[in-house]
Formats: C-alpha cells, structure tokens, sequence
C-alpha cells in the first residue's frame, strides 16, 4: 500500500544559544505516492531540514510542530521504536556526500546486509544474496569483492551508487534523497542521474528529491515545490514551473541557471521590513499593494498553487 | 601484516637501543662510587686502596665506558644483570621473583583505565550535556588532580579502616592488587574518559550515523558496531603511552602498598645506591614499554582497513 505523505502546518525552529531560528515556516503540502517530487530553493531555504523532519532525523535543537501524516500515522509523533521500523524499510534515505556517507571502519557489505536483517530478520546468507543481486543490478560486477571492500576503496561515483542502493535495499515505499548532485562534476551528475533512473523504473516511483540543480530536477522529476526563506512560494507541475514559473522568486531561479546566463538574484531592492512577503527586498515585481496585502499560498488550478499577490 | 610488523621493529630497535645506553649511563652519573660501597656494606671494614682496585677490577669498571657498554649489553642480552653490589644477590633471580607482581599490577591497572575510560566517555557522550555527563566530567577532573600517594591514603582510609575490607599492604591475593591497582590507574581514567568522550561526539555528528539510522539500525547497535570502532582509532594510540605512565607510576604505588614488585625493589635499590639494580629496572621496563608499543600499533593496524590498504600497496 502506497501512502501519500501529507504535511499541514509544519513549523520547525532550532533553539540555539541565544535565540530561536526559524527553518521551515506553516508549510502545507502533499507528496503524492507515484510521483516524483522536487523540492527545490537555494541553501538555507528550509527544504533538506523539511525532508529530513519526516524520518525524524533532525538534530535534538529542532521542535517541530505540524503533523506530517503517512497512512493513518503522524510521523512527528512517532516514538523511536515505531519510527525505527519507518525508516529504510518503508521510507528510504539517499544521502549526498557519497564519499563521507559510508563507515570508513565497516565493510561495504556489512553496511548493506545489516538494515535487511534488522527489519526482516533474515539470515545472513540471505542477506549476502539480495546485496548481491543489488549490487549487480546498479553495475557492480564483482559483488563479492565489493562487499568485502572499504567505501574509501571506491570511486566518487561508485560511492553514489553504494549509498542509493543504501536507501533502497529493503524496497520501501518512499524515497527522500537529499541534494543527490551536490558538489559532484558534470560526469558524476550524468551518473546520478541514470541511478535515480533505475530507481523509478525498477524500484519505486514514489520519490521526493530535494535539490538545488533545476536541470536534475526538470528531468526527473513530475511535481515541483519551490521553497524560500522556510515557506512555500510555488507549487506546481514540474514541466510547468520549470519553463513558465509564475513566482518572480522561481523565475530569479531559473535565470540564475547557467544556461540562461547566470544572472543572479538581485539583493536588497527594497527595505524588508515593510511586507509581509518574505521576498519582498529581492523582488522586481514588488509594488505597493504588497506592502499593505497579506501574501498567502493561493490556488490557482487544481494542480498549481503560488504565493504572491500577482495572481490574487 | 608482516611487513607492517617489521616495519615497526624496525622503527621500534633505536628506541630500545636508546634505552639500553640510557640506562648504563644512568649508573655513571649517578653519585656514589658503587665499589667503595659494595666494600663497605658490613659498616666496618675499611678497604685498602688496593682492594678497591682489585674489586675495580673484578667487576670491570676501571675499562673504558664504551667497552664497559658493550660487555654490559652483552651480559644483559643473556639475562644476566649482574650481583647486587647491597646484598650480593643475583639481580636477575630476584627481578624475575617480583616482575610478576609489577606486571600483574600494571596490567589490571591498564585494564581498569581502558574499560572504565571507555566505559565512562562512552556514558558521558550518549548523555552529552545532561546532568550526568556535567557530573562525570568534574569526576574526571578531580581524578586527574589528585596525586596517587593521596588518594592511596583516601583509600586506605575507607576500605582498610573504616570497614577493613582490603588489606593495607603486603600480599594477601587478589585483594593486594584492588586498591593499588585503583590508584595507579585514576588520573589514567581521568584523562582517557574525557579523550573517548570527545572522540565518541566527534564520530556521532559524521554522516555515516545518520545514514545508518536513516537505515533504520537501532541506538545501540549504531554505537557499538558503527561509532564503537571508529572512535577507538584514535585511541588506541593514546592508551599506548598510558601505559608507560602506568608502569612508571607503578613503583611508587608498590612502596605505599609495600607490594614486593620491581617498583619497590628499585627504590630501596635507589637508596642503596645500588647502580646495578637500577640499570637492570630501567631496560626492562623500557623493553617491556617497547613491546607494549607494538603491540598497540600492530592493534591499530588489525582494527584500521585503511592501514592494510597502505600496506599492500
Ligand atoms: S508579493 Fe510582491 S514582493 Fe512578494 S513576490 Fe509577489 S510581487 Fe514580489
């Protein structure tokens, strides 16, 4: 059975030292079971700490407040035990930073056997027999011998395709890969990309894929949000927000890219305090209405939703 | 694995040879012209300027120092260290009497640090920044002020005072052995808890966890089977030097618990001026520290993957 996963009035702060910092902000949205999803925005938008909420992996200084609901269970008021038996089994985690991702002290086949006995207490020739087939299947040809190797005995892009089949060695029904492209070159990208390929074909088309890189995001993904400053600034069909966006902050997006000149967002257009619209001091649309309208999340079809007051 | 084995006796011979030439010059500088003593030792006789020479002689210390070095080497390396110049007894039958005393003292002290150490770094990292690690961490600080011959008399106090459970000195078993082995090993602990703790912070905050929970791996099991190993890498080297402050420390402990090891002996050897004996405690401990360095790196390489992939290299 495949859930949906459905977020309504997430909040989640860290409560460091001297203050409150706010990361995500009343978000409301549902990752839809069967699609791909796109969370995309720039560093310090709030989408990897949204992600990562979900299996209750943030660090102890996050209060989170919300429901995110999967089926009929609140994942954020899961207790460790029940969340425990969650992750990697029915929602999986693909991590970036192949390279530190792995133990360094662990074999590689250990790592991957260990989840499958945990969650289906299977022996371990078993165990050694589905990692195998895995390992195969994403273009390791010498299993055995991977499996006995270190992760600092293999490539950037081998290390990739070790932390995928990571995530989804106990075929959950869920995905979350955060940042999959981070900080990889161009070859490497190409390579990530035919494995989240595999992913959808193979395993699971149930994906939310948090990412910086709208190129990755285009080609692979069907729904698109859009995050800036903690909130929801777009949601939309991922054909649709990628080529005709209707928020300006989308829109700086996609003019940042490289294949439209790299033309970055500008700073500080506008004093910040004087809207309640979060992108107000980098927007060139802003006007005086947005100064004095509350700016919501508004419909504007079935599938799209946007928050500016261009579309009221 | 052989190859990294030699390597390190390799790198591990000039120490000892260091050791070795250490430990013959410690007996010509230090005062005292050991022949003139081993005449005298009766407190009556007067010796004669020719029994002096003729003893000289005897005991091969009128030669020139090199080749006094290589004949004691020579003599060492067969395990003969000479007589005692204080009693006349053979330094080798006695050292051989009262090593097991030092080595058993020594061991069960090294056991105490890297199982308490761990143990209590391991508690105040899973309980980070709580009370109880707050505790523990002034715990440790307090071990590590506290000077061994004080806290020997704390002790001495409660367990053997106050409730007589542990005798104050002297052989009586395994009792001997608790409270020294307690004292010789605390400002150890101290130092090694704090050193695991931070180690053990330091491995939960990297990726590989998260991974491992995202994966659905319990707790406990992350800690021992992921972090565990991890966090010992680092370690395991520091333990190496610990136990050469152990065993050093060793022979003070000995003389406050009157334990008959090679601790004691060498400083009633030390008061006797008797040179022999003290070069013969020297080159064995620092042998023994030798070994136990060893030992310790060819454990860094079994338990680190990345130190057998240099080697076949
Ligand atoms: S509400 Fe105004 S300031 Fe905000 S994005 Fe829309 S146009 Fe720009």
């Amino acid at each position: 059975m495949h859930y949906d996963i459905q977020m309504a009035d997430v909040t989640i702060e860290f409560a460091l030292k001297s203050k409150r910092v706010s990361a995500v902000d009343q978000v409301n949205v549902t990752f839809k079971a069967g699609k791909i999803t796109g969370v995309i925005g720039e560093t310090g938008s709030g989408k990897s700490v949204l992600g990562m909420s979900i299996l209750q992996l943030l660090p102890k200084q996050a209060c989170i407040s919300g429901t995110c609901f999967f089926g009929h269970k609140d994942l954020y008021a899961l207790d460790a035990e029940s969340m425990r038996k969650i992750r990697g089994q029915e929602i999986g985690l693909i991590v970036q930073n192949p390279n530190e991702a792995l133990n360094p002290v662990r074999t590689i086949g250990r790592q991957l056997m260990e989840p499958l006995i945990k969650h289906f207490d299977v022996s371990r020739t078993e165990a050694r027999k589905t990692v195998e087939a895995h390992l195969r299947c994403f273009g390791f040809e010498m299993p055995k011998k991977v499996m006995q190797q270190y992760t600092f005995q293999m490539s950037g892009g081998m290390n990739q395709r070790l932390i995928a089949i990571m995530g989804l060695i106990c075929h959950p029904s869920w995905l979350i890969a955060d940042e999959p492209t981070k900080g990889l070159d161009a070859i490497l990208r190409r390579s990530i990309y035919d494995v989240f390929w595999e992913i959808r074909q193979h395993y699971t088309q149930s994906m939310i894929v948090i990412t910086h890189d709208l190129f990755f995001a285009k080609k692979l993904c069907e729904q698109i949000v859009v995050m800036y400053q903690g909130e929801i600034v777009e949601i939309g069909e991922a054909k649709k927000v990628l080529t005709t966006p209707l928020h300006p902050y989308t829109k700086g997006l996609l003019m940042a890219t490289p294949k439209a000149g790299m033309t970055p967002i500008p700073d500080h257009l506008n004093p910040s305090h004087e809207s309640r619209c979060k992108f107000y001091s980098r927007c060139q649309f802003a006007s005086a209405k947005c100064k004095v309208q509350f700016v919501e999340l508004r419909e504007i079809d079935p599938d799209t939703m946007v928050r500016c007051i261009l579309y009221d | 694995m052989i190859h990294y084995f030699l390597k390190r006796v390799i790198s591990l011979l000039p120490v000892w040879i260091g050791i070795t030439i250490f430990a013959f010059f410690l007996g010509l500088v230090s005062p005292g012209d050991p022949v003139y003593l081993s005449l005298t030792r009766d407190g009556i006789t007067e010796p004669s300027e020719a029994m002096v020479n003729a003893k000289r002689a005897e005991l091969g210390l009128d030669l020139p120092y090199h080749i006094q070095y290589v004949n004691w080497i020579n003599r060492v390396i067969r395990g003969d260290f000479g007589k005692s110049i204080y009693d006349n007894e053979e330094i080798k039958a006695e050292m051989l009497r009262r090593m097991p005393v030092t080595l058993k003292l020594a061991f069960s002290a090294f056991v105490i640090t890297v199982v308490a150490g761990l143990g209590i770094g391991a508690v105040m990292a899973a309980t980070r920044d709580t009370i109880l690690d707050r505790f523990l961490r002034q715990l440790c600080t307090l071990m590590v002020s506290i000077p061994g011959f004080c806290m020997a008399i704390i002790l001495i106090a409660i367990f053997s005072e106050c409730f007589h459970l542990l005798p104050t000195s002297g052989m009586e078993g395994v009792k001997s052995f608790i409270m020294p082995s307690l004292v010789l090993s605390m400002g150890t602990i101290g130092t090694s808890a704090r050193l695991s703790r931070s180690n053990f912070i330091g491995e939960i905050s990297k990726q590989y966890v998260l991974v491992a929970s995202a994966k659905g791996m319990s707790k406990s099991f992350i800690g021992t089977w992921h972090i565990f190993k991890n966090a010992m890498i680092p370690i395991i080297t520091f333990f190496g030097l610990y136990f050469a402050g152990i065993l050093g420390g060793s022979a003070v402990i000995e003389s406050i618990f009157a334990l008959p090891g090679m601790g004691s002996y060498v400083i009633d050897a030390i008061y006797n001026r008797d040179y022999f004996i003290i070069q013969a405690f020297v080159l064995l401990t620092g042998t023994i520290y030798v070994l136990s360095n060893l030992l310790i790196d060819m454990l860094y390489f079994l338990i680190n993957p990345r130190m057998k992939q240099g080697d076949s290299l």
